[in-house]
């Protein structure tokens, strides 16, 4: 990754207006946080693609429960 | 590969027209005034034109060849090929193009043809029309992409009734000696069919009395068998995967980098795929014109439609290089990479 796990999460909120500003913790799950509806998942794809320079599919980013879980994977991915 | 290179073809010009009536997504009473502006917000389609009643894509398109044929002062009778991409057709049979180049006057030497392609059309369309001309025998061409995508789009289809606007574009083509290569990059994949298609209406599934009738989808999305389905997740991910390679290929292959390009025209997806095939590419957005903020996703229209309404000035004034990307239903995608001379593009055409 470019930035630590907190800089993820603040950026997630930041691009998530929606989202409470410093609500968001390793263990929050993006699906039970705000509608996972096709839009939030598209907007979430491009800021993922946008930050890390990741090109993650859904199927890739829904396997996960946390966000945690989501930032080591992209992690590896960035390094890969 | 299906990389490409097609000798001694020159643009001359590019016109553009679209239908005088305008559509504002702030209007679109079917979904509540904050998912309004999201979806305003991810596609970047404030408002679209829809034609009236009884004008089709192939009347768009002729108003735009008839313009530029007066204007660059060429004869219909000069004119030996004419292609017309479009899935937007006037008759199931035949073929759109016979009758445009009756409307145009064009003689009965001239070769016509359809290509039902959507929004990787006008790539794969200019090398259809520009590789029939090489050989030389063909002096003079016309490209003509058109689309009225609102004959298959759900109103109550959240999803792609936002979207979509008409417009009907025509591309002046001339063989000349002194004309630089331009290099293709042509790719498909059928297996993403399902993404973006029409299910209902051709020979393996006919419409019926039963499958007309619109169902819920989903929340906010009603559609029957006749009308577009659209996954918009799946599209996305074919964009970011597929449209920032291809790209990055046709470049390799024309020996050519970033640096290179004056203009980096996309196809009107939706602003949101647009500007993450641009973030990989690593393309300045001053390089990158958009027109989807005011006619929305207008199929093969959209490249040159975005030409004559964003950069027409600069086009028409001097040399500058090109990169063109397509992509969209099939799956199709494709780029092109052209250095044009001045292009002469009349101003928009409203009808």
């Amino acid at each position: 990754m470019i930035y630590s796990e907190d800089k993820f999460l603040r950026r997630i909120e930041e691009e998530f207006t929606e989202i409470k500003p410093g609500s968001l913790t390793p263990e929050s799950s993006m699906p039970k946080i705000i509608e996972w509806n096709s839009m939030n998942v598209l907007l979430f794809l491009a800021f993922i693609s946008e930050d890390t320079g990741v090109r993650a599919n859904y199927d890739e980013v829904k396997q996960f429960d946390t966000l945690h879980d989501l930032y080591l994977f992209l992690g590896e991915r960035v390094t890969a | 590969m299906a990389l490409f290179k097609v000798n001694n073809i020159r643009i001359a010009g590019i016109a553009a027209t679209v239908p005088k009536r305008i559509m504002s997504n702030l209007n679109y009473n079917f979904v509540s005034e904050e998912e309004r502006k999201k979806i305003i917000k991810l596609t970047g389609v404030e408002e679209k034109r829809i034609s009236a009643e009884g004008v089709t894509a192939s009347d768009l398109c002729i108003k735009s060849a008839k313009k530029l044929m007066d204007d660059l002062g060429w004869k219909p009778e000069e004119i030996d090929v004419l292609v017309f991409v479009s899935q937007s057709r006037d008759y199931i049979i035949p073929n759109t193009a016979h009758h445009i180049q009756a409307q145009l006057g064009l003689p009965k030497t001239c070769a016509a043809f359809d290509i039902p392609l959507g929004c990787s059309g006008y790539v794969y369309g200019l090398f259809a029309a520009a590789n029939t001309m090489a050989a030389g025998s063909i002096k003079k061409g016309l490209f003509l992409a058109g689309e009225t995508p609102h004959f298959v789009v759900s109103e109550r289809d959240k999803a792609s009734h936002p979207l979509f606007g008409d417009a009907g574009t025509a591309t002046a083509l001339e063989f000349s000696n002194h004309a630089p290569t331009m290099y293709f990059n042509l790719q498909s994949d059928g297996s993403g069919l399902q993404s973006l298609y029409v299910p209902g209406g051709g020979t393996r599934l006919p419409l019926t009395e039963e499958n007309s009738v619109e169902e819920k989808i989903s929340e906010g999305i009603y559609r029957s068998a006749k009308h577009l389905v659209i996954d918009g997740v799946k599209v996305f991910e074919f964009t970011m995967r597929e449209v920032p390679d291809n790209a990055t290929a046709l470049l390799t292959y024309a020996n050519k980098n970033i640096d290179d390009i004056d203009w980096f025209v996309m196809h009107q997806a939706n602003l949101l795929m647009m500007e993450t095939a641009r973030k990989i590419l690593r393309i300045p957005v001053d390089k990158t014109p958009y027109s989807i903020r005011h006619f929305g996703n207008t199929s093969s229209a959209s490249i040159p439609l975005t030409i004559v309404t964003q950069i027409s000035d600069n086009v028409s004034s001097g040399k500058s290089n090109w990169l063109l990307s397509g992509f969209g239903t099939g799956l199709s995608w494709g780029s092109c990479y052209i250095e044009t001379g001045p292009v002469y593009c009349p101003p928009l055409i409203e009808y």
